[in-house]
């Protein structure tokens, strides 16, 4: 349902591209309703916004903000001086252009994850400044300060005219605004989306975020690079003055006023660097005081940026959106969800090893000399008081954090230290989070899907269907649609377990599952791990909600300042001396 | 004749005003959670009052404090009329805000001053011979002003009640307002502090560089460097940075390769940064367990 | 600001806090407090229960100063309460400790005391001989590392350091939200006897807890909430004890509005 109104959205949002770009190579070629300055200015704002719709929607889909995609317009420049000089066609200099590109992108992307927001800026910005030294002083393929000229570019023997490069430029932009705008709605948007949102949780459905950052950068990167190339056939003649750190700054504008992630936004706020400017070319100190209150205007008074904001403020009055409902009922939750596990291809043998885990971090002993063992369709419980080390024994089952030389841990045979923390589901290891951390800009639906897009599934069952299954035996099909800040915490909580149910996994890692949830809510839970373990599911419980796990649990285990104090069956725990004392304090009492 | 001397001095002594910037951008960044990019230009601004102080006939000690003042009310103005109702939380939003700022006090700047180059007296005439070495005295006034100003934020956010609110405001802005600190007094105080750094900055560049309304252009991007290299959170990190970028950028343009020194120096902070991610003297996040 | 001199002794016969009809409602949406009527009377130790979402961090965030209700009125000791962007009550010796404890961990544990007196005027030496004295009661493990950074604390540890960081302000009335989220109950009564021990000294103390499971052997009065809605009010010997222990589990407590009536 979500699903369909958002591709109809998208359908509109092509139609509307596709009519822009129609109309506005009618104007400037066949109808004649344009003169040549017009047609300069309306060339420019085409080029201009495809690099605008790269910026934005990197920030809006991989939270990456660059500083530095004018070296990429460069880069396309310039190859088309360089390669056209050396008479290449303009298909095999737009493809190297994009490859050069794509390839700087792809490896700044690559360490998008190791960096916050404003250093990785800093980071574009360090690479505008490079750009620009290197436009300026490698005289023999960019001709230095004296710049190049750019040979005219010829299609199939056709030396293009100006109108025709006019049209060239309207058409590479609606095409490219198309693309764009079917990439971010569509899968690789969500995959990207998932990884900015939430980073752990998108690396426990297995994701890879660095290759995600990397992959949107190249991509971005790739596309400002096609403007480069159409741009240098604009003007002929380009040179360092160009790819200035000012108009890198001006896309920034572009799409802040514009709208961040919006592509009649990225348009429209082309259109004010572009067009402003024009204005008053006269008085130029003034311009630029103009531009900047302006841009300050914006800022203030519609942060969402000009085109989200009207938006914002017509919708309401247009549509009436309903809150949505809590799921369904509940009722046959547990045995139609035991039916449908058993039915699932997981296997059902693999035992969870753990010997030895030590972690140290710095002084600190986090873990010393773990071990715990998940037979097959078992529910373990760890407990133990806070800082007793619990989060530290889950990261290190996540690859999150490595255990000190001489630990053990595999899972059916797989041996979990080696393998990478994007892994985990492969190998059959779903993981549930104290605090649900959904992907905030995906709907429910699109959460579970992307979690079942790289599961095991039964032959002939697509993703979608997988997770539509999901949603139904959860009860959450209602709420599918629904981004999770509309959800209350309980029902987060339980979008959680689905999307690590559609993973397809063997064992479940639930970290303090019970926190939050109200009595209903808890007794509901209880009820779907006694499911998971009647299929034959294992389930490692982390939680403080004492009452719940020693009902719940085979097993307990008792962490206390890093170290395992006790394990045994509830029964054992419950009367063991050295758990009332660390955990339930020093005088007797029920907890 | 060995240059490595002089080099290093004169380094020194640019790092001391990158130092003194990138100080300002921290304690800006920190308390409000703002990159100030126009911090450069609050300090050419008020080397303009000065200069223009100067014209009229005022002493050279009035001037240079005039700018420094200036430079300081321009921030909190600045802090007041825009990056308050801009609202917390909007890091990137207030960057382009304050690029957007920057373009608009350089071309204020123009308008009123006039874009040719204005020559700025040095605060201390005159040249000292020391170990054979002939400095001026400007380039020392500068090295020593810098470092008695970073003395004195270091002990008024270290050893006072308020400087001691001011950091903790920076690391938490709810947790302050519960302890009754004002956060808006904190934040003013936090963009006076930062700007009239920058002021400083600018007064003890401008005899050297000569007055123009691009003189911080390129100290701000040296300060930057400074900053990422040592940690945007981190006062100490931003001057240490400050100064090591201001010795390597000497070193790489005279020793490398003067066409090539941004790209040196940027180099070097990126192979910092994938090092050490959030920069060399990052306060080291303590893992919780 | 307050006087240095100021001290609990000068409590007016006005009730610590006044709600009337309060309410609240997040943007146009979530309405998280109804018609919330609570008088805090000097020298009481109330507790507030309230399942999660039943409006508790709200009730807490509005009287400790630092959200404005939507409706109703407030009243801090007989005068009415303004509430501004800028800063919280501490002036008028209301102290909030806040849900997740909102420590300045990169600050030192003394200056995490230190701010805890920002609204109090008085001398260097004063506020240090103070902080002694606040500290008397407090563990080793925090007097004796006052210069060891917050965030290197236990998680109880870090609790009593936000208790210790209200206690230096003089407090007439203490609110705490959640102060045993995430402790184990060993931790949970070192704070609740350190808030005993307040209480003695005269501070008015209010807390807002899930489950009142350690809690309740220390409070004189309760109030239960439930979804933004007050449902139960009383002195603790009021209401049975299971049905109070019931409540940190139970989302919904309609046993406790009809037992309550009948006195059974």
């Amino acid at each position: 349902m979500a699903q369909a109104r958002r591709l109809l959205a998208a359908r509109w949002r092509v139609a509307a591209a596709l009519a822009v770009g129609i109309l506005a190579y009618l104007a400037t070629g066949p109808l004649l309703l344009t003169d040549r300055y017009e047609n300069f200015v309306i060339t420019t704002v085409a080029i201009y916004a495809i690099v605008t719709i790269s910026v934005s929607e990197l920030a809006a889909l991989s939270g990456i903000w660059s500083v530095g995609h004018m070296s990429f317009v460069a880069v396309g420049a310039y190859s088309a001086a360089y390669l056209g000089g050396h008479g290449y066609p303009l298909p095999v200099i737009v493809l190297v252009a994009m490859l050069v590109a794509a390839a700087i992108g792809f490896l700044l992307g690559l360490t998008a994850g190791r960096f916050e927001i404003l250093y990785l800026a800093i980071l574009t910005l360090a690479l505008a400044l490079v750009a620009g030294e290197v436009v300026g002083r490698w005289v023999a393929v960019t001709g230095g300060d004296q710049g190049a000229s750019v040979p005219p570019a010829i299609i199939l023997g056709h030396r293009l005219t100006l109108d025709e490069i006019t049209s060239l430029a309207i058409l590479t932009a609606t095409a490219v605004f198309i693309v764009v705008d079917l990439a971010a709605q569509g899968g690789p948007g969500r995959r990207w989306l998932a990884v900015k949102n939430q980073r752990t949780a998108a690396v426990a459905i297995g994701l890879n975020p660095a290759l995600a950052n990397a992959s949107a950068f190249a991509a971005s990167a790739a596309i400002a690079a096609v403007a480069g190339v159409v741009l240098a056939l604009q003007i002929g003649y380009i040179s360092p003055d160009f790819f200035s750190l000012t108009s890198a700054i001006n896309f920034i504008v572009a799409a802040v006023v514009g709208g961040v992630g919006s592509t009649a936004g990225s348009l429209l706020g082309t259109a004010f660097i572009v067009v402003l400017p024009e204005l008053a070319r006269s008085t130029k100190d003034l311009q630029v005081i103009v531009f900047g209150v302006l841009t300050i205007a914006v800022l203030l008074f519609v942060p969402e940026g000009i085109v989200p904001g009207t938006f914002r403020r017509i919708t309401p009055l247009l549509i009436r959106r309903r809150r949505p409902t809590i799921v369904d009922s509940d009722t046959g939750l547990a045995s139609e969800l035991e039916e449908w596990l058993k039915g699932r291809p997981v296997a059902r043998d693999a035992e969870l090893v753990v010997e030895k885990v030590s972690v140290r971090f710095g002084g600190l002993i986090a873990n010393q000399n773990v071990s715990l063992r998940i037979p097959p369709g078992n529910v373990v419980a760890l407990i133990g008081p806070n800082g007793a080390g619990k989060t530290t024994f889950l990261n290190v089952l996540g690859g999150f954090v490595r255990p000190l030389e001489g630990a053990v841990a595999s899972f059916g045979g797989h041996d979990l230290l080696r393998a990478s923390a994007r892994r985990r589901p492969g190998v059959g290891i779903g993981r549930t989070f104290q605090h649900a951390e959904l992907f905030g800009e995906l709907t429910v639906e699109e959460t579970v899907r992307l979690a079942a897009a790289g599961a095991r599934r039964p032959a002939g069952e697509s993703a979608a269907v997988s997770a539509a299954a999901v949603l139904d035996l959860l009860r959450l099909t209602r709420v599918a649609g629904e981004r999770p800040d509309a959800l209350p915490f309980g029902v987060q909580k339980r979008v959680d377990i689905a999307r690590a149910l559609a993973t397809g996994p063997s064992l479940v890692v639930m970290d303090e599952p019970f926190s939050g949830l109200d009595l209903n809510e808890q007794q509901q839970l209880h009820e779907l791990i006694l499911a998971f373990r009647r299929a034959g599911i294992s389930v490692l419980l982390v939680d403080h909600a004492i009452q719940e796990v020693l009902s719940l649990a085979d097993r307990v285990c008792v962490l206390d300042y890093g170290r395992l104090i006790a394990e045994g069956t509830p029964v054992e725990i419950q009367s063991s001396a050295a758990v009332q004392e660390a955990y339930f304090g020093r005088k007797e009492k029920s907890a | 004749m060995n240059e490595l001397p002089a080099v290093l001095v004169s380094g020194v002594v640019s790092g001391a005003t990158y130092a003194l910037l990138g100080l300002g951008i921290v304690i800006i960044f920190r308390s409000t959670d703002v990159v100030n990019f126009a911090i450069g230009d609050f300090g050419t601004f008020g080397v303009y009052v000065a200069f223009a102080l100067l014209t009229r006939g005022l002493p050279l000690l009035i001037a240079a404090i005039a700018a420094v003042g200036v430079a300081g009310l321009l921030g909190v103005a600045t802090e007041r009329a825009v990056v308050r109702p801009l609202g917390p939380g909007k890091t990137f939003a207030a960057l382009v805000l304050t690029l957007a700022l920057s373009l608009i006090l350089v071309s204020l700047a123009g308008q009123l001053f006039g874009h040719q180059p204005e020559p700025f007296p040095a605060l201390v005439p005159g040249h000292v011979a020391i170990l054979g070495l002939v400095v001026a005295w400007q380039k020392i006034a500068t090295a020593a002003l810098a470092v008695v100003a970073m003395a004195v934020i270091a002990f008024f956010m270290r050893f006072t009640r308020l400087g001691v609110a001011m950091r903790a405001a920076a690391e938490d802005h709810y947790a302050a307002r519960v302890v009754g600190i004002n956060r808006g007094l904190v934040a003013a105080i936090a963009w006076f502090i930062g700007c009239a750094l920058a002021g400083l900055a600018a007064l003890l560049l401008a005899p050297d560089a000569t007055l123009t309304v691009t003189l911080m252009v390129a100290p701000l991007f040296r300060a930057f460097a400074g900053v990422f290299l040592g940690g945007l959170e981190s006062m100490i990190g931003a001057a240490v940075g400050g100064f090591a970028i201001g010795v390597l950028d000497d070193l790489a343009g005279r020793y490398v390769s003067a066409s090539f020194r941004d790209t040196f120096v940027f180099a070097i902070i990126v192979l910092v940064l994938f090092l050490r991610p959030a920069g060399l003297l990052a306060a080291q996040h303590r893992q919780r367990v | 600001m307050r006087e240095a001199g100021e001290s609990a002794a000068t409590v007016p016969a006005a009730p610590p806090l006044r709600l009337r009809a309060v309410g609240h409602r997040y943007g146009a949406g979530v309405v998280a407090l109804r018609d919330i009527d609570l008088d805090v009377e000097a020298g009481t130790f109330t507790l507030i229960l309230g399942a999660n979402g039943a409006g508790k961090t709200t009730l807490a965030n509005v009287m400790g100063g630092m959200l404005k209700p939507s409706s109703g009125s407030v009243e801090a000791f007989g005068a009415p309460v303004r509430y501004t962007e800028n800063r919280a009550l501490n002036h008028l010796g209301i102290v909030l400790v806040p849900e997740r404890r909102r420590l300045f961990y990169r600050l030192t544990v003394r200056e995490n005391v230190m701010l805890g007196a920002y609204s109090i005027k008085e001398s260097r030496k004063q506020l240090d001989e103070r902080m002694r004295a606040v500290l008397q009661p407090f563990p080793s493990s925090i007097r004796d590392r006052l210069d060891v950074v917050a965030g290197s604390l236990s998680g109880g540890e870090q609790q009593l350091l936000a208790v210790a960081r209200a206690l230096i302000a003089k407090p007439r009335l203490v609110i705490l939200d959640e102060p045993s989220l995430g402790l184990a109950p060993r931790a949970i009564e070192a704070v609740y006897d350190l808030l005993a021990g307040a209480r003695e000294q005269g501070a008015t103390l209010v807390v807002i807890e899930q489950s009142g499971a350690v809690a309740l052997q220390y409070v004189s009065h309760i109030a239960i909430l439930e979804r933004g809605r007050e449902i139960y009010r009383g002195t603790v010997g009021s209401i049975s004890q299971e049905q109070i222990l019931a409540i940190g589990y139970v989302g919904h407590v309609e046993s406790v509005e009809t037992t309550s009536g009948e006195a059974s």
